[in-house]
């Protein structure tokens, strides 16, 4: 297991190099920075200057050559929004945006697995067809309508509780609520199909035959084995959940890594987007890498030592 | 075993969840209904973007400058009438052509408790004068030096005589700086801790949500009537409206007109439309490669818009069509090219065919920017179609706001293009100097020369007496009108959402002073 990890770890240098690659080039070539940080009206000369001063008119591979250099230090730069250190600024945002993800990701779970196994069990009534329809409800509506019809609800009308911002407990609701549907709703579908797969399975229908209890049955022989698919996708989804919190950082005003990012990109500050994309990315792999370890704690057959 | 410590898990998990949801769903605790204290006179404001940090020479961004002006004070002010008033300058002369005396307020001091004297506004000035990476260096490059001539009197030298100094001494980038404290923190320290002389002291940023201000108690005009001033960010326009109408904040900056009727319905809150600076227009290229080249081709593009309807149908008459880039309340305004426009479309027409065009054409394009001004696509849209009615075949296209900058920047565009331009010099200069023969702009994005305008530009950049200037840009304004280098479309108004009982009205330049604001019935 310990290999497994490490050698995992040492893959996520190159993915990471690749990354810096991509945005850095993309950065460079979606426009002359110079130009997007002076006013309209700025002259000609103004430019030039700006573009000296910064750096710009150097060669692209000698500005790569710089930053990776300083990227491999943790230096990605200052922001011109903020001026400040770019790495800091990012790292300062990552745990509300955590937060958001994270209950995002908590209310799908307890949304999905008792809604799929209900689905599943009942299939074809009429609560199956609730829990599906709910489920297709859920994954059709995107994200910035679904935060903007909950505060008008919630927030507006009703005034539960707040529309926006991060104070407390109560702000975390709607902007959860928000970007966990949709992976509630993925989630559901699949734990619905994959129990009834399992259900179906030879040696379930052995423990019902030695007349174990179904809810036995179905908790302690099914489940186990039906989660493996929703687990891996809902690892996969965590990539999903912080794209989502981009949106729905906007719109709820969340102080997170999302809102930087698109400030940052709005403002061409790269340091900022750099920095971001690759904490980001760090995420993510992460991420993944938490999924292959839980794989070992649901599934035991699954043995990374013994693989190799 | 295993399946109780899932079941354990499980319940936890629901357990939080519902946890976090009730307690959600209490409403907020009222602020400040202790018994005792007196409750906190404070505003909230919400703009949709967060401050730009605090260097105050590295940005060119309004909606930071409305917040800095509140912890940063300038040499002079412009009120919100126009006129400047003295702010940490106490009053000033003009000793020669290129070197303007200012005295100091005496007994002013930065929040730090560092006395405010003519060291503080050598550094500050000389610092944005000559450092070309500074966002804002463009504005201030005309300054040659500062010269302190004793503790509370200096001496700004100008490279030429610079009858605008005091416009460039009242807006983004004026505040001064304390140069002692920055020497010792630096800019790193200064982020973390800003200090000012103006009436606000900063107690807490959370980025990109909101900036916290306490009342300055030593601030030189007296303490400000409330207690704390909080600036919040909120980019998305519904949300920004949604806290306006629940008591979230007290005032909201850019309401956008689809939320007009919601806000001026809703019961404690009135709605405030106010004119900006900013001017949405067409510029025209004159190479001799481009169908507009032709003077009444040119003049036809005009007749054949009708400013009135894009502002009534697009942007809810938020808007005052215009001749000219220079409105009211900038220096230089000439009254007879605002409030009207050309549209004409049997003109345009019969131009057209004086033209040689009469059996159609020409061939034009036209472009703009996608996100970047209210309805910018929908506004370049509604001119293709105006100008197709008159006969002109239009190719259009809309960018996205860094590829249409960088189009800009590199001369690519075509015949016509939409800009919004605002002016924070307040000053006609700013909206002329880029017509000169010998500016690169004037050549490369127009290829416009007229020697009498260029001529008068320059005689009226050094030209220190207001009302020989004044006469100057009038003409100025009435020969760009007819060569048309730009046609101008409209004055965009911007739309402010405010709680009954505080006392805050828009201005023309968007800055949010709130030293005397109040609250209440």
């Amino acid at each position: 297991m310990h290999r497994y990890l490490a050698r995992r770890l040492i893959q996520v240098v190159p993915v990471l190099i690749g990354v810096s690659l991509v945005v850095f080039f993309l950065m460079r070539v979606s426009g002359d920075l110079a130009a997007l940080l002076l006013p309209e009206d700025a002259t000609a000369e103004e430019i030039e200057a700006l573009r000296q001063a910064l750096g710009l008119d150097r060669p692209i591979y000698v500005q790569y050559a710089y930053f990776l250099r300083d990227a491999l230090r943790g230096d990605f730069g200052r922001s011109f929004r903020f001026n400040l250190p770019a790495l800091p600024l990012v790292v300062e945002r990552l745990p509300a945006t955590l937060e958001l993800a994270a209950a995002g990701m908590a209310l799908a779970v307890v949304i999905a697995i008792p809604a799929g196994i209900i689905g599943a069990l009942r299939q074809n009534s009429l609560v199956d067809l609730g829990v599906t329809s709910l489920a297709v409800l859920g994954r059709a509506m995107p994200n910035f309508w679904v935060g903007i019809m909950l505060i008008l609800v919630f927030a507006v009308i009703l005034g539960w509780l707040p529309v926006s911002g991060r104070e407390g407990p109560a702000n975390l609701v709607l902007p959860a609520v928000t970007l966990g549907t949709g992976a509630a709703a993925v989630a559901t579908r699949l734990m619905r199909s994959s129990m009834l797969e399992v259900l179906r399975l030879e040696y379930v229908r052995t423990a019902r035959a030695k007349g174990l209890p179904e809810r036995v049955v179905v908790y302690k022989h099914a489940l186990r084995n039906a989660l493996l698919p929703v687990v891996t996708v809902l690892g996969l989804q965590t990539a999903g959940l912080l794209g989502g919190a981009i949106i729905t950082e906007q719109v709820f005003s969340w102080p997170g890594m999302g809102r930087l990012m698109i400030q940052a990109l709005y403002g061409r500050d790269m340091a900022v987007v750099q920095a971001g994309v690759f904490v980001f990315a760090l995420v993510v792999i992460a991420a993944n890498l938490a999924v292959d370890v839980i794989y070992t704690l649901i599934d035991p057959r699954i043995q990374y030592e013994a693989r190799r | 075993m295993q399946a109780s410590r899932r079941t354990a898990l499980f319940l936890s998990l629901l357990a939080a969840v519902a946890g976090l949801t009730v307690a959600g769903c209490q409403r907020p605790a009222p602020e400040a209904q202790a018994p005792g204290p007196p409750p906190v006179k404070r505003l909230v404001v919400a703009q949709g973007t967060d401050i730009r940090g605090w260097d105050i020479h590295n940005h060119n961004h309004t909606g930071t400058e409305a917040v800095h002006m509140n912890v940063f004070d300038y040499l002079v002010y412009r009120n919100d009438q126009g006129e400047f008033e003295p702010g940490l300058a106490e009053r000033w002369e003009l000793i020669d052509p290129v070197t303007w005396r200012f005295y100091l307020r005496r007994g002013v001091k930065f929040h730090n408790g560092d006395e405010f004297t003519a060291e503080d506004v050598k550094w500050t000035l000389e610092r944005v004068a000559t450092d070309k990476e500074l966002v804002e260096w463009g504005a201030y490059r005309q300054i040659k030096e500062v010269v302190i001539v004793d503790s509370h009197t200096v001496d700004i030298v100008t490279h030429a005589p610079q009858p605008v100094l005091l416009n460039r001494l009242s807006r983004i980038g004026s505040g001064m700086l304390p140069s002692r404290y920055l020497q010792e923190v630096g800019w790193d320290g200064f982020a973390r801790q800003p200090v000012g002389t103006g009436p606000f002291k900063v107690k807490q940023w959370l980025k990109d949500d909101r900036l916290i201000l306490e009342a300055f108690e030593d601030h030189w005009r007296g303490r400000p009537w409330l207690d704390e001033l909080v600036f919040r960010a909120i980019p998305e326009d519904s949300t920004r409206v949604a806290e306006l109408l629940t008591g979230g904040v007290d005032v909201a900056v850019n309401v956008p007109p689809e939320d007009w009727d919601r806000v001026r319905r809703a019961p404690g809150v009135r709605l405030e439309v106010a004119m900006s600076n900013r001017v949405m227009l067409l510029e025209v290229r004159q190479h001799p490669e481009y169908a507009t080249s032709d003077p009444r081709v040119r003049a036809a593009v005009e007749y054949a818009i009708d400013n009135q309807a894009i502002v009534d149908t697009l942007i809810g008459g938020a808007g005052v069509p215009t001749r000219t880039r220079v409105t009211p309340g900038n220096f230089g305004a000439n009254p007879a090219l605002y409030n009207t426009y050309l549209y004409d479309p049997e003109r345009a027409r019969s131009l057209l065919a004086e033209a040689g065009f009469a059996g159609g054409g020409p061939s034009i394009t036209l472009q703009g920017p996608r996100g970047r001004y209210l309805k910018d696509a929908e506004v370049t849209e509604m001119i293709a179609g105006m100008l197709e009615a008159v006969g002109f075949r239009v190719k259009l296209e809309l960018f996205e706001w860094s590829a249409y900058s960088d189009m800009r920047t590199a001369n690519t565009h075509g015949d016509l293009h939409l800009i919004g331009y605002g002016n924070s010099l307040f000053d006609a200069d700013l909206a002329f100097n880029s017509l000169q023969c010998d500016q690169r702009t004037a050549q490369q994005r127009y290829g416009y020369c007229n020697p009498e305008v260029s001529e008068m530009i320059a005689k009226a950049q050094v030209e220190m007496d207001r009302d020989v200037r004044r006469e100057l840009y009038h003409r100025i304004a009435e020969i760009i009108a007819e060569d048309r280098p730009q046609i101008f479309l409209f004055q965009v108004a911007n739309a402010y959402g405010i709680r009954e009982g505080v006392r805050f009205s828009p201005r023309l330049d968007e800055m949010l002073p709130m030293f005397d604001v109040r609250t209440g019935p």
